[in-house]
């Protein structure tokens, strides 16, 4: 049984930045559960040809270690895959990092006041538990019949299998969202045959990508207030883009045009056009980048299948339209498991109840951190804390100094257990709705994966501008916390 | 420790949004005037009337505008606006909750009567360099990507005229109320000095700077609107005389 102050489960851009951060301020009881053998989380599982951010890397990595040498505006996954490795290394999380940790069940001690956790490597405690397991980390494969008998390869984008063999061969993409508008056009560069089954058009602008010159990078490097210049810019920038979401006409029909300019730019054969053109609002889905995905369906080797997937049969991948197409690999770029998360089978708070059946009925919690019945336990990334427009890091940076605070409170205060009302969370989720009311992704009619289907209730987005969120959130305030969840051990006077 | 403004509904109070030049306020706030009217009532000044000639007229559409709302407003003006707004407030300090001037001056800058002395000439010519002229004056180089040609009417050029007379020196001791004045950092029309006169004039102010030119509206409309939404919901957040330091994302 090992015993830390704080354990953080999940080693992606949540839990080392949380890890830098704990560190930096001398903290050192405290470790980083990471149920794979390497840390960094996203940009470690995708590894798919073409996998890059689509928020500007200067603006997707974190403040407090600006990184001058990207190669890109849009650096490729490996680049920041790498950064994460090496931010961990250099700020010393090595002897705090416990790597292949499944961490299997978290339950609360009432009358320990700790977190009690069984993992695939023996039983820990600790007194604070934050939960940066990330939410597009469980990938969704479509349950279609035949998925088990298939003859060929198949499998998902996240899970990339370098040693399955593309060239020449016939390969379908199930599925046309983020990760295949990145994937389709190397893909094309590789297979024989190329199907892609698309279920609904996305909307996509054009990737002003380019590469950094030798001279910005040394700029970068040796004027610092240069690139926290450049980071500002492109935050603000990403910002406007927020207008779109809540139905600002003009905004809205700027988006929509620039869309549309780019596919008919793009796509000169009618029927294909008319097939990626989408039938919902712009914003509703995440608008994707990409300048090479509209051309590759030119050529002649590409198919582009208006129609989800129906079954696999044999060797043969089936389209609800009922059409055949015989396959050799098929990739699965279908996303991930996002309203309902498996870490909260995982957690037990007080009387027993499980998070996911607080989450019954969709994710909720205050400052989109702390979870009423879950005392001392904050979940970074989680609940309405994603963006559509702007870098997660700046959410996962706030949510970091949101657990600073809430630990320097503690410190100063007797060590309390922090239990956050009830109705400090419900009012919370009633500012969500308010927020998420006017916003495209409730009102521009399609089926969306922000949107928990068991509720309707958009529970995965901030619905509002990332500086809100942080004006909002970025500080701890004990006054919604319950007076009576303190102090679990009395202060001698 | 106080609440949150979010929680407390209350403290949303109206808006009234006075443009710049262009004397209309969907012109100047493309971004701002949707995006405020998200959390507050917003009321547009308008000068695009002929019989607007001087300070005091400006002055009294403010004051229009202010008289529709039920509870004093915060009054939020953008260049000539922005002096127009400080007259208002030196005039009738009760009539408002607070102030914020964005990219305005207390006396015009030499610069600005040569940018409207430039103006008038090649008005007065009906060049057709003109609006491209303005643009190089108005926007910075680092926010020329999203530079917009600037409208040039016979409203514009009468209020640019106006503009460069208008001097608030005289009237900034009576204003009272809480007050933000943002200045542009790389402004060479109004200029950052003149912001900073105001700041130092005006005795409950507070300085915020963005990092863009004369066309701050256009520049960085959504850090703009991060600055003003921040001081219409909790005017005295920073105290007098605090000088507000640019958000690091
Ligand atoms: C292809 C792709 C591209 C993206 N591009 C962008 C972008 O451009 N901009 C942007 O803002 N966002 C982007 N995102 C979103 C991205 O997920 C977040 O930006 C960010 O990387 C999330 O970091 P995280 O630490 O919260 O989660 P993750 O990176 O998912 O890390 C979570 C970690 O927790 C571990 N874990 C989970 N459960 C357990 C357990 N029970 N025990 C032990 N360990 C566990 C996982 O193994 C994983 O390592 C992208 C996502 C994908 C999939």
């Amino acid at each position: 049984m090992t015993h830390l102050d704080t354990l953080v489960i999940g080693a992606g851009f949540a839990g080392i930045g949380m890890g830098i951060r704990l560190k930096r301020r001398g903290t050192h009881s405290f470790a980083i559960l990471e149920r794979a053998g390497q840390v960094g989380g996203t940009w470690r599982d995708n590894s798919y040809p073409g996998v890059a951010c689509d928020i500007p890397s200067h603006l997707y990595s974190y403040s407090f270690r600006p990184n001058p040498n990207w190669s890109q505006l849009y650096s490729p996954g490996g680049e920041i895959w790498e950064y994460l490795s090496t931010s961990a290394i250099e700020e010393g999380l090595l002897e705090h990092l416990r790597l292949g940790v499944d961490v299997q069940s978290m339950d609360w001690d009432e009358a320990a006041a700790l977190w009690r956790l069984t993992t695939s490597r023996g039983a820990f405690t600790c007194r604070t538990l934050v939960l940066a397991c990330g939410r597009l980390s469980e990938p969704r494969i479509p349950a279609v019949p035949g998925i088990d008998d298939f003859r060929g390869e198949a499998f998902h984008s996240a899970r990339w299998t370098p040693v399955v063999d593309l060239d020449g061969k016939r390969v379908a993409v199930v599925g046309s969202g983020a990760s295949a508008v990145q994937l389709v056009p190397r893909l094309a560069e590789r297979a024989a045959r190329l199907v892609v089954l698309q279920r609904s058009a996305p909307y996509v602008i054009p990737r002003d990508d380019r590469a950094y010159s030798p001279a910005e990078r040394a700029l970068l490097a040796r004027d610092p207030a240069e690139l926290s210049r450049l980071r500002t810019r492109l935050f603000w920038k990403a910002e406007e883009a927020f207008a779109q979401r809540v139905g600002d006409p003009a905004s809205i029909s700027a988006a929509r045009d620039r869309a549309r300019v780019h596919l008919e730019s793009q796509v000169k054969h009618a029927a294909t056009r008319a097939a990626l053109t989408p039938s919902y609002e712009i914003g509703c889905k995440r608008v994707l980048i990409s300048s090479e995905y509209y051309p590759t369906f030119a050529l002649p080797h590409v198919v582009l299948e208006p129609s989800a997937l129906a079954a696999l049969d044999g060797d043969t991948v089936v389209t609800q339209s009922g059409a055949r197409h015989r396959i050799d690999v098929v990739i699965f770029a279908t996303g991930f498991h996002t309203t309902q998360q498996s870490y909260a089978r995982a957690v037990t708070g007080r009387a027993g109840e499980r998070l996911s059946e607080h989450w019954s009925s969709g994710m909720t919690a205050h400052a989109s951190t702390v979870v009423s019945g879950f005392p001392n336990l904050f979940v970074i990334n989680g609940p309405n804390a994603g963006l559509s427009h702007n870098s997660a890091i700046y959410m996962i940076e706030t949510q970091i100094d949101y657990v600073l605070g809430a630990l320097a409170y503690q410190a100063g205060a007797g060590n309390p257990v922090l239990a956050v009302t009830r109705a400090a969370e419900e009012a919370y989720s009633r500012l969500i709705d308010e927020l998420s009311a006017d916003a495209v992704w409730t009102t521009g009619g399609c089926e969306s994966w922000y949107i928990d289907p068991r509720n309707g209730r958009q529970t995965l987005l901030w619905p509002d501008f990332a500086h809100t969120f942080r004006s909002l959130n970025g500080e701890f305030s004990p006054l919604d916390f319950e007076p009576d969840g303190l102090p679990a051990v009395t202060v001698p006077r | 420790m106080t609440e949150h403004p979010w929680r407390a509904p209350s403290r949303r109070p109206s808006v009234v949004l006075v443009p710049g030049f262009s004397g209309r306020t969907g012109e100047d706030f493309p971004f701002l005037l949707p995006m405020l009217e998200r959390r507050h009532r917003v009321v547009s000044v308008d000068f695009t009337t002929p019989g607007v000639r001087t300070l005091g007229d400006l002055a009294d559409r403010i004051g229009v505008a202010v008289a529709r709302c039920d509870e004093p407003p915060a009054v939020v003006g953008y260049s000539l606006g922005g002096v127009a707004a400080a007259a208002f407030a030196a005039q009738q300090p009760a009539a408002l909750s607070s102030l914020a001037v964005v990219a305005g001056w207390m006396t015009p800058a030499p610069k600005l009567v040569a940018f409207a002395g430039l103006w008038a000439e090649l008005q007065g010519e009906r060049s057709a360099v003109l609006a491209a002229a303005a643009r190089q004056a108005l926007y910075s180089a680092d926010g020329w990507d999203c530079a917009r040609v600037p409208r040039v009417d016979d409203i514009t050029t009468r209020l640019v005229a106006l503009g460069s007379t208008l001097d608030v020196s005289a009237m900034t001791p009576g204003i009272a109320a809480p007050t933000l004045v943002v200045g542009c950092a790389s402004d060479e029309v109004a200029t950052t000095r003149q912001s900073k006169l105001l700041f130092g004039a005006i005795a409950d102010a507070r300085y915020a700077q963005i990092d863009a030119g004369h066309a701050v509206v256009h520049e960085r409309p959504a850090e703009l609107l991060a600055v003003l939404g921040a001081f219409v919901t909790e005017p005295t957040r920073y105290p007098a005389g605090a000088l507000i330091g640019e958000d690091r994302p």
